[in-house]
């Protein structure tokens, strides 16, 4: 399979951002991972570039982070969903699946909606 | 030939945050001279920001060092996969608009102050350059002392009326109650 273009990764970066969220607290490397783990691969991100979408989505107040100290002694920057963050979720995930159905219905014609 | 030096992970990922830290000469290259660049610099990310990032790339090259990479590899690998060091810097100033702001705005007085220091002692240094050059040449070349006025003032109170006067016209001045 193909990568996704920058534009559909870039349009898809917040409802995945705050679906990973959703499942609980993670720091930036770990939704990194997780993309890349879910995806198979498919969506690469640069990964420099989640930072500012999570600083924005914070600013905007669908998120909040917190700083701790891991076992290793390494500082980390936990960010975890507010329940803003997942009122947006809510409403991408309606508008997702509007498209998804929307490409699935024209792409797969059933006798009876043509 | 010399040998090389050891790969050093704590050096080299200070120097490639270092340019965070700092905003290279761009824009005012062309007015700010190499000496003064330093009063234009501006942090590009917030300590904030950078500290996140060094976690990030400690991470990173930590898994990458247990996949079997050597240290300068997984260094040149986690730095890759971070991105454009330049386009980076853009997208956190896209959302950290105001401090970027405030930086550079603190940048721009600092710069200004040097630059008045400096517009004051070059007109200082320019002023008694030409005031030394030509205040000689007026009294060579038409044979007076520079100052006509002291002068005229001297010959009026030479000798004349004005001088036996001036006793007078003081006493006069006393007398009015």
């Amino acid at each position: 399979m193909s990568k996704l273009s920058k534009d559909l990764v870039a349009a898809s970066s917040v409802p995945i951002i705050l679906s990973i969220l959703a499942g609980g607290e993670h720091y930036g490397y770990q939704i990194i991972q997780k993309v890349r783990d879910v995806s198979g691969g498919d969506i690469e991100w640069a990964d420099g570039m989640l930072y500012p979408i999570l600083h924005k989505l914070e600013d905007k107040g669908m998120i909040e982070s917190y700083w701790q100290v891991s076992d290793n002694g390494r500082k980390r920057k936990y960010y975890l969903i507010r329940p803003e963050g997942r009122e947006v979720l809510a409403v991408e995930r309606t508008n997702w699946s509007v498209i998804h159905v929307l490409l699935q219905n024209l792409w797969n014609p059933q006798p009876h909606s043509i | 030939m010399e040998p090389t030096a050891p790969f050093d992970l704590t050096l080299a990922l200070d120097g490639w945050l270092a340019q965070f830290r700092q905003k290279r000469r761009t824009a005012h290259r062309w007015a700010t001279p190499r000496w003064a660049a330093h009063r234009w610099a501006t942090p590009r990310l917030r300590p904030d920001d950078l500290e996140e990032l060094q976690s990030h790339l400690l991470d990173q090259i930590d898994d990458l060092m247990a996949g079997g990479k050597s240290a300068e590899q997984a260094f040149q690998l986690a730095i890759g996969q971070l991105g454009e060091p330049d386009l980076l810097a853009k997208e956190y100033r896209k959302v950290h608009y105001w401090y970027a702001f405030r930086q550079k705005a603190l940048a721009f007085s600092r710069a200004t102050v040097t630059s008045r220091r400096i517009a004051a002692f070059s007109m200082l240094f320019v002023a008694i350059t030409f005031g030394s050059i030509f205040g000689q040449k007026t009294s060579d070349k038409h044979g007076m002392p520079p100052n006509k006025k002291t002068e005229a003032v001297k010959s009026l109170l030479k000798g004349d009326t004005t001088q036996k006067l001036l006793p007078n016209k003081l006493n006069l001045l006393n007398q009015v109650p």
